[in-house]
């Protein structure tokens, strides 16, 4: 069996951990996988399967199309495969609409995720960002807790 | 000590039992997929579960510490269920290849129907195609029969028997599994199957050679801490050290080991290994 999900799987046991997320990336550039296929890896995959995929999302052919699957990955509660869409990555900056882009931000730090690593947070700074981060530090002390420090770099002035 | 608890259904246990076996020294388990206390009545909800076998359960898992791997099968007693067993046996060969999949199983004898027959018979040679051990479930009733039946099944279908693990084992039908080249599994209950004391004499009797303990707890009375209580009642007998650490930890890599899939070594994905090395970013951290 040498099908596409089949090759995808196997990776780590014929390159090594190490190289496995880079060659699964090469490997659904070179398949110029569509959105039915990429979505049928992602609901089979394990974890790193999934980061992979989540990774691969700005390098594919038009990345927009992908872009109900990017959303879907933010709601996983599997911290990893979130920061593999989160993290590091350009394609929530880039095609996220506004209320999904807040929801990762703010999911982001609600895990511990630093905001340094969400790609081009500060090009998608708005008022409505700056209330959710606003309202979940008065949220914070009133719960007598302590509120992030990242929440300063979204909260437009005082958090 | 470092524990290994190779039979072990975590989606049924909460985290406070994730906690507990990590401060009692479980560092890694193993998770067979099995039937979930009542019947599946759609194909689609294996898919799922075996899902969250290699994703969901595996991170729960690492928030403790313990590494998570898993078993993947049609199990004994859904194998008489023909809504789904077609339906379930031609997902298995997409799961059983991936990382941390260390076996096929549970497969075996519930009730030793023709299906569980075909289904048995149908698993080992997915077991041989994907060069993957077995872990193979023995019947609660007439067990002794049923063993003896799984060990007949084994032989004439030549698979090689250092890859299969017998499990649920008692005094009865270990010496019938150590006389062939199969590893035994025994898995210490509250009430049922094994306890602690039992496992003791029988480790005594036959040494630790090819024998694993297991706690096996699930959704029913089951204690998940079963691996280290009895790792400290072979203690307290005046079993050796060495022989615990046999039984506990060495047995179950060796035995999984076999699969090539069992990475004990926490290791992280490149690039967020070299995002780690950054100090600047990490200065950024929420917590």
């Amino acid at each position: 069996m040498t099908e596409l999900p089949t090759r995808f799987a196997r990776i780590a046991r014929e390159v090594g951990r190490a190289g496995a997320e880079a060659a699964r990336i090469a490997l659904l550039v070179e398949e110029d996988v569509d959105p039915a296929a990429a979505a049928d890896l992602f609901r089979h995959g394990d974890n790193d399967e999934r980061r992979a995929i989540l990774r691969a999302l700005p390098r594919l052919r038009d990345p927009a199309r992908f872009l109900p699957l990017a959303i879907d990955a933010c709601r996983t509660s599997v911290v990893p495969v979130f920061e593999a869409i989160a993290c590091d990555n350009p394609f929530p900056t880039t095609h996220f609409p506004d209320a999904n882009f807040n929801q990762l931000v703010l999911k982001a730090v609600f895990v511990g995720v630093p905001l340094g690593r969400v790609v081009g947070l500060h090009t998608r700074l708005s008022p409505e960002l700056s209330r959710m981060a606003r309202d979940y530090a008065a949220e914070r002390r009133a719960a007598g807790r302590s509120v992030p420090d990242d929440l300063a770099l979204i909260a437009g002035g005082d958090a | 000590m470092r524990l290994f608890d190779p039979h072990i259904h975590m989606t049924s246990r909460t985290t406070d039992d994730y906690r507990a076996m990590a401060a009692a020294g479980i560092a890694a388990l193993v998770e067979p997929a099995f039937w979930l206390g009542q019947p599946r009545t759609h194909v689609g909800t294996f898919d799922d579960y075996f899902a969250s076998l290699v994703g969901w359960e595996r991170f729960r898992a690492s928030q403790f510490g313990i590494r998570h791997f898993c078993t993947i099968a049609l199990n004994p007693k859904e194998a008489n269920n023909p809504a789904v067993a077609d339906g379930v046996m031609a997902l298995l060969p997409r799961w059983l290849e991936k990382d941390g999949v260390v076996a096929v199983g549970e497969i075996g004898y519930d009730d030793m129907t023709p299906a569980e027959d075909k289904y048995l018979a149908a698993q080992l040679e997915l077991a041989k195609e994907h060069q993957l051990p077995v872990l193979v479930h023995t019947p609660h009733r007439d067990k002794k029969r049923g063993t003896e039946r799984t060990l007949a099944v084994l032989r004439e279908v030549q698979f090689p028997e250092p890859l299969a693990l017998i499990d649920h084992n008692n005094e009865e039908t270990l010496p019938l599994v150590l006389r062939t080249d199969c590893w035994a599994g025994h898995s210490i209950y509250p009430d049922t199957k094994m306890d602690e004391a039992r496992m003791v004499e029988l480790v005594r009797r036959y040494g630790p050679a090819r024998i694993l303990v297991n706690s096996a707890a699930d959704w029913g009375i089951s204690d998940p801490l079963k691996v280290p209580k009895t790792a400290a009642a072979m203690r307290a007998a005046g079993i050796a050290e060495a022989d615990v650490a046999q039984l506990f930890w060495d047995n179950p890599v060796r035995f999984f080991g076999q699969s090539g899939r069992l990475e004990l070594a926490e290791d992280k994905p490149a690039a967020d290994a070299l995002f780690e090395g950054n100090s600047i970013l990490r200065g950024q951290a929420a917590r």
